[in-house]
């Protein structure tokens, strides 16, 4: 699945780790996240889009 | 004159002392028990020395699994959720299913192995070959995914 977490993170100016603490989950979390080795579970992806106040499509979209 | 203690940490510190007391009064009666059924099983030690003994080894680790799976039960289902959403615990599930499957196979193998080129210390295959084939393969596989996604 590919994403646009870095970007998204990017664009407000966080770290990795502060990103990490805001959603509740660990630093190697969002950096696996970003490079596409890990696929988060939904309630993490729905807090993902929550905190970017989007939409889970416009984070994550599968794979072509 | 050495500093005060911040107020707030020793609140703090009481706070969780209160939070672990229920647990540490129910498991008394029950260490006890432990110490009175090993007294009871051991009659060739001193009664009072064999329950006293018992109940205070146990005592401790009763009172730890009453307060994490009765008195914290929902804090413990909590962090068991919120676990499932890092990819630590996904590495964790991995290596685990890893070393299952190894530690079968490897087993298998260790035995036939043993057996065709009659290898005492490999045949028959023990708890020793077991827990070398679990926990190596285990933590071989967990480092090894730690590694690749870094």
């Amino acid at each position: 699945m590919e994403n646009r977490l870095a970007e998204l993170r990017a664009t407000r100016g966080l770290s990795q780790a502060a990103l990490a603490e805001v959603l509740g989950t660990s630093r190697q979390t969002i950096i696996s996240i970003e490079r596409g080795r890990f696929d988060p579970s939904l309630p993490l992806a729905f807090k993902i889009a929550q905190h970017f106040e989007t939409t889970i499509e416009q984070v994550f979209t599968p794979d072509p | 004159m050495p500093p005060a203690r911040p107020r707030a940490s020793r609140v703090a510190r009481l706070t969780a002392l209160r939070k672990v007391l229920p647990a540490i009064a129910a498991s008394f009666p029950l260490a006890l028990a432990m110490g009175a059924l090993y007294a009871w099983r051991n009659p060739q030690h001193p009664t009072s020395v064999a329950v006293t003994v018992m109940a205070a080894c146990t005592w401790p680790i009763i009172a730890i699994a009453l307060q994490i799976l009765w008195f914290e039960r929902s804090e413990t289902n909590s962090a068991i959720e919120s676990g499932r959403a890092d990819v630590e615990t996904a590495w964790f599930q991995e290596a685990a299913a890893t070393a299952f499957y190894t530690t079968m196979g490897g087993l298998l193998f260790l035995e036939s192995m043993g057996s065709a080129l009659k290898l005492g210390w490999l045949s028959p295959v023990g708890l020793t070959h077991a827990l070398v084939l679990g926990i190596g393969s285990f933590a071989l596989s967990y480092l090894w995914l730690r590694r690749r996604d870094r």
